[in-house]
């Protein structure tokens, strides 16, 4: 790979990971500080601000969706926005379950006001959203006869992982955590639904409600270090050491599950800053750096996003979205181009002149590989391609890049 | 959807050529992936950072076997009827007093039936269907089921017939399309949009709306699409990493000129034809099996092909609406295997019905609320033949469904092993026992 410029490279290489938009001139801010610094100007900034508006009231959830897609690609969105992605790709929800848009709002501001808070707290409110209630079929569960669909993902996905509980474990937790309903776009808890009587869960013999059951289950050590080995794949590419993993969870776990601070610590880790362009950008990361980067009006319509195969709000199911080199598969790479070729050049700002450098430091693109400089490079005007065509064509070739697919 | 006459005619590179310079920021089709990846992904490539880079993340679901001797080359169809088909309307127990009772507004007289055994009969909408004769398997549905169409559209996608599958992270088809990868092109396509039913580990997969999708990759004669391509072939190459998506580039360049290839020469390259009776008729059904054959018949490797078209949740105006969705399923349907004959590989293509649930027996107002076991339909080089084992309509369950009398996984197996030649227990949980039927 060509390093344009060592600083750039760099500082591209650290928003790439904890923004979800392209913005040259905050590339540029942090071009000249070091690695450390540049970490801490990223957390400091992001915990400056709070969370802002609240997604709109809309009839139709991908109103919401589309809201928080013009988030991410806001210049100035950075590491709230690219947390509240990771925890959603994580704490998941379809909203074909979910009966009201509405519900899909709450649970989205929930999630983006907590974002940067600590893993409980995030856990606990998404838990007892509506609309985890209803994707989760945790509404109008009895004690009676509970679903236990909240209890097993709970605890597969969410917390302490498949190998770490029992088929008791899991009756246990679906009584404990019965009594939700959701009515008129209002979560509540009815005591006559739920179980009040003590129970016995992993061996414990309580009074376990919702509450006391994800309290204990962030008290894991399992949780710690599923979570943290997670966002570590997330924001570095690679699958942490064993040894590295348990260690980086037990950490987190003395810093009680704040988030910062394992941001923080993840990016400081050896090696971090130079595990650059080594997994795939996902399909929405594809996206919000793509219209970050050709600007013009604000997305109308998220579902350009299920055709890339990743719309917020539309899981696959609830393990969220596949990860991995699926993700430069032709299907989509074909979407990707398609959207590349077809961009609106007329309504792209700056979008008309300008060197081959150029178009790279707009895309973010401050590490290239030869092929792609030289392919870029080749692309000369003619009698048959008129200048305008062949700026045009860098462009396409830019964002169509391998590079500009890659975190 | 089928597109508007403003799309289609935005999707003609024609229409393209003359647009050019002015503003348009256009949608092509292109759908993305199921969830695909390529099967020229090389396994752990060393990161371009020099940490260690990506490896195939592998779902750990089954690996699915192909059967020694099996026979090669064969396709399979999926048509999802999305919204429960009712089975009793497909196929009609045009005799039985006990239907007629159930249904007093919306049984199908017993006069209209076609290709009537003194049992059952099809619907008056399958008029070609009937006549060409096909297998219907009575009495499949889910183990205990639940009412939902989340919960059982996705135990299909799953292939998961009792609800305790929820781990599989691949879709039932994307497992067959593993199974028989190749490394061909495009071992498996959902079109109409990207499907859960083909997630998959490793086989190349597409989701295509139209395969206008690829029409700024196929071979030109004007200099900007020309360089564009040149330039996409060479982007990446010389780097590890990147060299995984060129790789996928170079492909589907490849599979853009196939297409081409394939395609009318009068034509740019290869388009729907809007007039043909299966498209004109057959609605969203129609042009997508119309694609279908299409693809299948361009020689790109094409085993597994799912389409899907909604409308079958009939709560309300259940008559009008079989009679509609069953005509266009019947000449879509009947069309495809048209087509399939004069392309040449008739002999080689199935296609096989699916729907989440079927309806409630009893009538409710003008509709039918959702049911449980259903009645599937096989066509293609197939004896006309009623097959699977009816479920009594007298004895119905307690929400006063059709009980299940062959789990939908036996006829997933079936599917698999006696037409694809996939072992039936490495593509699905439980190794359920294929009906021995085709």
């Amino acid at each position: 790979m060509i390093e344009r410029h060592p600083g750039r490279a760099r500082a591209a290489h650290l928003l790439r990971r904890t923004s979800l938009t392209v913005n040259p001139s905050r590339i540029d801010q942090l071009a000249d500080l070091s690695w450390r610094d540049a970490v801490a100007d990223v957390l400091d900034r992001a915990l400056g601000a709070d969370a802002g508006d609240d997604p709109p009231v809309a009839s139709d959830w991908s109103v919401v969706v589309t809201w928080w897609v013009n988030r991410m690609i806001d210049p100035a969105s950075g590491l709230r926005e690219r947390m509240a992605w990771f925890w959603h790709s994580l704490l998941t929800t379809s909203a074909d379950k979910v009966s009201s848009a509405a519900l899909v709002g709450r649970q989205l501001a929930d999630l983006r006001a907590g974002a940067l808070g600590d893993y409980r707290t995030i856990l606990h409110t998404y838990v007892t959203s509506g609309a985890l209630v209803q994707y989760l079929d945790a509404d109008g569960s009895m004690a009676a006869n509970p679903n236990e669909n909240l209890a097993r993902e709970l605890m597969e996905l969410f917390t302490v992982g498949r190998d770490a509980y029992t088929e008791d474990d899991v009756r246990s937790a679906a009584r404990a955590l019965a009594g939700w309903v959701v009515e008129d776009g209002e979560v509540s808890w009815r005591r006559e639904n739920a179980f009040v009587a003590p129970l016995l869960f992993k061996g414990v013999q309580d009074d376990w409600d919702t509450a006391k059951v994800v309290d204990f289950l962030c008290d894991q050590p399992e949780t710690a270090v599923r979570v943290s080995s997670r966002l570590w794949r997330h924001l570095v590419g690679t699958e942490p050491e064993p040894g590295a993993a348990a260690d980086l969870g037990a950490w987190w776990q003395e810093r009680d599950l704040a988030v910062p601070d394992l941001v923080e610590r993840i990016m400081l880790s050896p090696g971090a800053d130079t595990a650059r362009l080594n997994r795939p950008r996902s399909g929405l990361e594809w996206f919000t750096a793509y219209r970050a980067v050709v600007g013009g009006a604000p997305v109308e319509d998220a579902w350009t996003l299920y055709g890339l195969g990743e719309m917020p709000y539309q899981p696959p199911n609830v393990g969220g979205w596949p990860d991995g080199p699926r993700w430069l598969s032709p299907g989509s790479l074909l979407a990707r181009a398609s959207l590349a070729f077809d961009t609106d050049w007329e309504a792209m700002a700056p979008g008309r002149s300008g060197t081959v450098d150029d178009i790279l430091d707009r895309c973010g693109l401050q590490e290239i590989s030869p092929a792609t400089r030289a392919a870029l490079d080749a692309v000369r005007s003619s009698d048959e391609l008129p200048a305008e065509e062949a700026h045009r064509t860098r462009w396409r070739l830019a964002l169509s890049s391998p590079e500009f697919s890659l975190a | 959807m089928t597109p508007s006459a403003d799309t289609r005619r935005l999707l003609s590179r024609r229409a393209f050529l003359s647009a050019l310079g002015a503003a348009g920021a256009m949608a092509a089709g292109a759908g993305a992936l199921a969830g695909c990846s390529s099967g020229s992904v090389p396994s752990g490539p060393p990161g371009a950072g020099g940490t260690s880079g990506l490896g195939p993340t592998g779902s750990g679901d089954p690996v699915g076997r192909v059967v020694p001797g099996a026979v090669g080359g064969r396709v399979l169809v999926i048509v999802d009827l999305q919204g429960g088909n009712d089975g009793l309307s497909t196929l009609v127990p045009y005799t039985s007093g006990r239907y007629r009772d159930l249904r007093p507004n919306l049984a199908v007289p017993g006069e209209d039936v076609l290709a009537g055994d003194g049992e059952v009969g099809f619907h008056p909408s399958l008029q070609r269907l009937s006549r060409r004769g096909l297998v219907t398997v009575e009495g499949v549905g889910p183990v205990a089921g639940d009412l939902s169409h989340f919960d059982m559209s996705a135990r299909w996608q799953r292939g998961d017939v009792d609800g305790t599958g929820t781990r599989l992270r691949t879709g039932f088809l994307g497992r067959l399309t593993d199974a028989l990868d190749d490394g061909s092109p495009l071992v498996g396509v959902a079109l109409g949009g990207p499907s859960p039913h083909l997630v998959n580990d490793r086989a190349s997969t597409m989701s295509l709306d139209s395969l206008d999708a690829l029409w700024f990759l196929q071979p030109a004669d004007w200099s900007e699409a020309t360089t564009y391509q040149q330039g996409l072939a060479a982007l990446g190459g010389d780097e590890q990493l990147p060299a995984v998506a060129a790789g996928s580039y170079r492909q589907l360049l490849d599979l853009a000129a196939r297409l081409a290839a394939a395609g009318d020469e009068d034509d740019d390259g290869h388009e729907v034809d809007w007039e043909h009776p299966m498209v004109a008729e057959g609605g969203e059904l129609g042009w997508q099996l119309y694609l279908a054959a299409d693809l299948i018949g361009a020689g790109l490797g094409t085993r597994v092909v799912y389409t899907g078209v909604g409308g079958y949740d009939t709560h309300t105006d259940h008559g009008y609406a079989a009679e509609a969705n069953l005509a266009q399923l019947d000449v879509a349907v009947d069309g495809f295997l048209t087509r399939a004959d004069e392309l040449g590989f008739a002999d080689r293509v199935l296609v096989a019905t699916i729907s989440e649930f079927g309806r409630r027996v009893p009538e409710n107002g003008s509709g039918l609320d959702h049911g449980n076991a259903s009645t599937m339909l096989v066509a293609g080089p197939v004896d006309d033949r009623r097959a699977g084992d009816r479920p009594p309509i007298d004895d119905l369950d307690e929400n006063d469904n059709l009980r299940t009398t062959i789990g939908f996984d036996r006829y997933l197996a079936t599917l698999a092993e006696e037409w694809l030649g996939v072992e039936a227990a490495s593509v699905l949980p439980g190794g359920p026992e294929p009906l021995g039927l085709l």
